[in-house]
């Protein structure tokens, strides 16, 4: 099996002993996708022993903000379930209602219900590393009446994702942990990369979105289903670079601090207003006086969604050069386990 | 932070001498002036050359002199190597979907900081033509952002107006008064097509139709395409540049309208003697001295963009590669075909955010058959050809810069949400090229007065004085003595502005307006789904052929035919001829 690694590029996994169950989640869904008929998605194993140079990665972005959302910027920041371009944020204000702070994450909830499978301790270390004087209480992390203690792996996992939008440190005590939003999972962006890379030649690859679970009014959906059948289309096999996942790339836009364009996006930079850490999956902007977006003042994390890119990263090669088992076509080989 | 390099008169002096050396020197690529298509191409004075300065394209490209007679050395002046400068190339024509062999239009852009310390990401820009086999490296045009004059200044290379058809550099003018031009003006210059003297992207909002993107790749520039369907082109290095055209909506166009606008503002308020800070008088109110100037964006059709539903049409005059099969796909009219949807319903603060505004695309969805069969009915053609655009309803709407500008105003307090939601209510069914909202332009808004500026967290659609506590020469007082003065007729469209203005609350209004405009579409759509698509068919027609009758925008169908699906006979403008405009084949930047 690949030796997928930690999305978070943090040695939280493996020192809470969960990676290997991070990497079961991750190979059920590629052995899902990868048994999908006709679907150019195979495993990331294929690619071992193909010559690198005829392995392209091609990044598919979008931007985070949720296009398909009828509300109000100040609607969409405070909902959630509104944010479904696979980011979600959340906004801090002082007393007087002024922005202070946006926390941007992509991490998938199951990378937190792997921690949580092993132990509620491991889970709350994992908080820990986010917030170093953190102290969760089981409630917090599992709901009322919840013995973690006595549960098994797989109750504890499903336990912490059924309580998730409830748990005050996914919302807003102090910011959030990972994507609650449901349509914001591991298995639906498996999904949509396993149904768009199915060729279909009788439809342009462009409309291919709206024939499949694909959402043609989202940022991100039509973006990847189009890149996905495309490659497919081409005759290539494809699979998501490891570690799998959606990275927060670029802050677009032009930033001024005190009249002056600033490069938001320099890691380096002394004005700290943009920090983007745990390997691109969760970003911290912080709002400074005489700070401005496109000369207007930062108002709703909405706002900088709208120039936020996120991405994710497709590897691909020829059909030729990979195993007989790997290639469209033979999704029923005994190999894909 | 680096410091932005801005050269001395001096230099620039130097330069104006280099450029009269004597035969024997340096050949350098002369750097003239030319305003209009087809006149001479004049020397540059030196204080003309001083005003360039502080614009990265001259300061990187023009003003160090040298040879400069290629897009190649262009584009190694503006990103050397080793500088890190990232470079996107984006591919745009009508024909854009078709393999055939032809003329494409690539829009060249930089992102990142030179090592001179200019900024390049929306600052710089250029245009070149390339066909299935070579660029036309001697033909290029370029725009800079001055930042420090608030301009963007236009520039071109080619052999055009020199005696002997020297190869040259020419400047051809700024965005300076660009928006008060008349139409016999343009005529001949960069502004006939850059209205407001902003960059354009006229398709700027997905699907992009005409332009290569994520939801129409033009195989056939791909490197990686297989051999038969790639042109040569597609090998050549600088294609490895190629980018969706999503990218430059939202990585460089929307950005350089919304600066341009913010200056825009800032230029006709009144000042402090230091020309710096925006004058407030003792009342707590700023002037605003250019009223009429500043408003008419949201009265008059300054500029279009072009939209379309994001399904294919079908019946592509110029089809592309592959199975032409027509969709299943339900056709969705885009929002801002019933109404201005972007202001109207647009979401962030400076918007008026009637979210019923978003609405009327998933009421007015079309059966893809009945669809395609109005468009063969009506005998609608593309260059002569017979056929749609790729992508259905391809249709001009209200601009973003112009709605961008409005969004601003009312940021900023200059206009409130109560005046903007009584003129939006006016002719409310016409987004755009209504001449009701334009003769309330005409007659009726002051040329000055004052507002109470917005602090920057206060809301608009909140914070609104009661008309009462507005002083006489406040926009909404002047607006309705104005209109008093004439005693309308009821009816009239200066009578329903006159009555919003002074409603309760004419956002709620509006509001209303819209739920019942909503309700009659999903109500004709329900009655009779045939007529009630042939009804919003001839309005279709009817608005690209306003747009192609409108003396200023006709010129944006560069290919005079190419760009709107309509039967012939084609109309024609109205006043003033657009001779002297570059066709599409030939040059001029989109």
């Amino acid at each position: 099996m690949f030796a997928y690694t930690d999305p978070t590029a943090s040695s939280r996994l493996a020192a809470s002993e969960a990676l290997q169950f991070w990497r079961q989640v991750v190979r059920g869904e590629e052995v899902t996708s990868a048994r999908r008929p006709g679907s150019a998605y195979t495993l990331l194993d294929a690619f071992d022993g193909v010559p690198e140079d005829s392995i392209t990665t091609s990044p598919v972005t979008w931007l985070a903000f949720p296009k398909s959302a009828n509300a109000t910027f100040e609607d969409i920041d405070a909902d959630r379930l509104l944010q479904d371009e696979y980011v979600e944020w959340h906004a801090t204000r002082d007393g007087d209602g002024r922005l202070e702070r946006v926390v941007f994450s992509c991490e998938f909830r199951w990378w937190w219900g792997v921690l949580a499978a092993v132990s509620a301790e491991a889970l709350a270390d994992g908080i820990r590393d986010l917030h170093p004087e953190a102290d969760p209480s089981v409630e917090d992390l599992f709901g009322p009446g919840f013995d973690p203690a006595a549960a098994t792996p797989t109750r504890r996992f499903f336990a912490f994702l059924d309580h998730l939008r409830s748990n005050p440190w996914n919302n807003g005590s102090p910011d959030l942990l990972c994507l609650e939003q449901p349509n914001n999972s591991l298995r639906a962006l498996f999904k949509l990369v396993e149904d768009c890379g199915v060729h279909l030649p009788e439809i342009p690859p462009s409309s291919v979105c709206g024939e499949v679970a694909c959402v043609p009014e989202r940022n991100s959906d039509p973006f990847v289903c189009n890149a996905v059948q495309g490659l497919a289309a081409d005759g290539r096999v494809l699979s998501f670079r490891d570690p799998v996942g959606i990275r927060i790339l670029e802050l677009g836009g032009i930033w001024k601090l005190d009249g002056e364009e600033i490069d938001v996006n320099d890691p380096d930079a002394e004005h700290g207003v943009w920090k983007v850490g745990r390997n691109g999956r969760r970003a911290v902007f912080t709002v400074r006086d005489g700070l401005t977006f496109d000369d207007d003042p930062i108002l709703t994390g909405a706002q900088i969604a709208q120039r936020l890119r996120v991405g994710v990263d497709v590897v691909h090669t020829a059909q030729d050069l990979v195993p007989g088992w790997a290639r469209t076509g033979m999704e029923s080989s005994r190999i894909i386990t | 932070m680096p410091q932005r390099h801005v050269p001395s008169a001096a230099l620039a002096l130097t330069f104006l001498l280099l450029l009269a050396a004597p035969a024997g020197a340096q050949e350098d690529t002369p750097f003239l002036k030319q305003l209009h298509e087809g006149t001479a191409a004049t020397s540059l004075t030196a204080a003309e050359l001083a005003a360039l300065s502080g614009d990265p394209f001259f300061d990187l490209v023009l003003e160090p002199g040298g040879r400069v007679d290629s897009l190649e050395e262009v584009e190694r002046r503006l990103a050397p190597p080793g500088s890190g400068i990232k470079e996107e190339l984006f591919v745009v024509h009508e024909r854009i979907v078709s393999p055939r062999p032809g003329a494409r239009r690539a829009v060249i852009a930089f992102k990142g900081r030179h090592p001179s310390g200019h900024m390049l990401t929306r600052n710089v820009m250029l245009s070149v033509f390339f066909d299935s086999e070579r660029f036309a490296e001697r033909s290029v045009e370029a725009w800079g952002w001055d930042n420090h004059r608030g301009r963007y200044n236009y520039y071109r290379l080619d052999r055009s107006g020199t005696p002997d058809r020297r190869l040259s550099w020419k400047f051809r003018g700024s965005s300076e008064g660009a928006d008060l031009l008349q139409p016999e003006d343009r005529s001949g210059t960069c502004l006939a097509c850059h209205v407001n003297g902003a960059p354009i992207m006229k398709e700027l909002l997905i699907p992009w139709n005409n332009w290569h993107s994520f939801r129409f790749l033009a195989g056939y520039l791909s490197p990686s395409a297989p051999d038969e369907r790639r042109w040569p082109i597609a090998s050549h290095p600088r294609m490895g540049f190629l980018t969706g055209a999503e990218v430059l909506e939202t990585d460089h166009l929307l950005d350089a309208i919304r600066h341009f606008n913010a200056r825009r503002v800032n230029d006709v308020l009144e000042r402090e003697d230091d020309r710096r800070a925006i004058r407030v008088d003792a009342e707590g109110f700023a002037r605003v001295l250019e009223g009429r100037r500043t408003l008419k964006p949201l009265f008059v059709t300054t500029e279009v963009n072009l939209i379309s539903a994001d399904q294919l049409s079908g019946l592509d005059a110029f089809p592309p590669a592959g199975d032409t099969s027509p969709s299943s796909t339900p056709i969705r009219v885009p929002n801002s075909f019933f109404l201005n949807a972007g202001l109207i319903g647009g979401r962030e603060r400076g918007q008026l955010q009637i979210l019923t505004a978003n609405e009327f695309s998933g009421a007015a969805v079309l059966d893809p058959a009945l669809y395609r069969e109005l468009v063969r009915e009506h005998d609608l053609q593309l260059s002569g050809v017979r056929g749609d655009a790729h992508f259905a309803w391809f249709v001009p709407e209200a601009s973003h810069i112009d709605n961008d500008l409005v969004s601003r105003l009312l940021r900023e307090g200059v206009v409130s949400a109560r005046f903007v939601a009584a003129a939006l209510a006016v002719d409310l069914r016409q987004p755009i090229f209504s001449g009701a909202r334009a003769s309330l332009w005409e007659r009726f808004v002051p040329e000055t007065f004052r507002f109470r500026p917005l602090a920057p967290t206060d809301d608009p659609l909140e914070r609104d004085l009661a008309l009462v506590d507005l002083p006489g020469d406040a926009l909404i007082p002047s607006v309705i003595a104005a209109i008093e003065e004439t005693e309308p007729a009821d009816g009239t469209p200066e009578a329903l502005f006159l009555e919003r203005l002074r409603s309760d609350d004419p956002l709620r209004a509006l509001e209303a307006d819209v739920d019942a405009y909503l309700a009659e579409i999903r109500s004709e759509k329900q009655a009779d789904e045939r007529s009630f698509a042939a009804r919003l068919f001839q309005d279709l027609l009817e608005r690209r052929r306003a747009m192609l009758r409108d003396p200023v925008l006709s010129t944006l169908d560069e290919s005079r035919g190419g760009l709107l699906p309509l039967p012939p006979p084609l109309p024609t403008p109205a006043g003033v001829p657009t001779e002297g405009h570059r066709g599409r084949e030939e040059g001029g930047e989109r």
